[in-house]
């Protein structure tokens, strides 16, 4: 898959992750492997990107003695979503008609 | 090589980012080791599954913006020594034209392609605009009695603006990809100092 297109994709995929229920780190891996397999190397960029643009908030709490940074959807995330969600509308439209019987 | 081990590397990898930045990244990375020991690997297991540690140095560096990456990266790992500092003043006449000059360079680099983009825009944008100027000038001199000359100047026009219109879609695609050049020299750019880091 073409790398800018991952990138973006991956980008909605945490935020697909957390939209539900606050998550982290490895629950996040494990959730979107079905769909993109990544590692925490190639997750930890995307969350910090993610909070810089303030559509996620982190937070640490204990767990087993140790703590435990877990992510939580904003505003701004769950827009993002949506218009991910607008904008793959029309794309799926494109492929319709890219893809059509040949007559 | 151990959990401690693998962090200590990526910390040393990293060095010259703020603080924060490398305490952020190792909390992180400690949370990920641990989840994964947990989940049943051995630590050596998890290590290989979160990612060496040239690749978590070199994902964070490649995610830095371009300013701090460079401060991070000539900014020494350690203090100078004195004999260090004397040399860097006694070199100073040497290694200030060196650096300036590959700054030039790059700066150059950019300039170049800008100023490329401008000329194609400024040719399309021109014979359309002159093309149209000259029509007009080409039928109020025949108004005025011009004759022959008025009427080659409304042709002329024509001809320049046809190919202004021409021109323009195969100049607006050299346009935007002049512009993709750049974003890739800064890449590139941006890839030399995240090697030398990386590598260190």
């Amino acid at each position: 898959m073409d790398v800018q297109l991952k990138r973006g994709l991956l980008e909605i995929l945490v935020l697909a992750a957390i939209k539900n229920d606050d998550s982290y780190g490895y629950k996040i891996i494990k959730d979107i492997k079905p769909y993109l397999s990544i590692s925490e190397s190639t997750l930890y960029p995307i969350l910090k990107r993610l909070e810089e643009a303030g559509c996620l908030t982190v937070r640490s709490e204990e767990y087993n003695g140790r703590l435990r940074k877990y992510y939580s959807i904003t505003k701004n995330g769950k827009q993002r979503i949506e218009d991910f969600k607008n904008e793959w509308k029309e794309i799926m439209d494109i492929y319709e008609y890219v893809a059509r019987e040949e007559q | 090589m151990n959990r401690q081990e693998y962090l200590d590397d990526i910390k040393e990898k990293l060095l010259g980012l703020s603080e924060e930045d490398i305490d952020k990244a190792l909390e992180f990375y400690m949370e990920a080791l641990d989840d994964r020991i947990d989940d049943g690997l051995t630590e050596e297991q998890a290590i290989n599954a979160v990612g060496t540690a040239d690749e978590v140095a070199e994902q964070i560096l490649m995610d830095t913006p371009l300013p701090k990456l460079v401060s991070a990266t000539v900014k020494p790992k350690r203090a100078l020594k004195a004999w260090e500092i004397v040399l860097l003043i006694l070199g100073a006449p040497l290694w200030i034209p060196i650096v300036a000059s590959l700054f030039a360079v790059a700066l150059s680099v950019v300039c170049v392609l800008f100023s490329l983009m401008l000329t194609v825009i400024a040719v399309v944008f021109g014979s359309i605009v002159g093309g149209f100027v000259a029509v007009i000038a080409g039928i109020t001199g025949l108004i005025a009695g011009g004759g022959v000359a008025a009427l080659a100047k409304i042709g002329g026009g024509l001809v320049v603006m046809g190919l202004g219109a021409l021109l323009f879609l195969p100049c607006k695609s050299l346009v935007l990809w002049l512009f993709e050049l750049c974003g890739r020299f800064f890449k590139w750019i941006k890839k030399q100092f995240v090697k030398k880091n990386v590598k260190d």
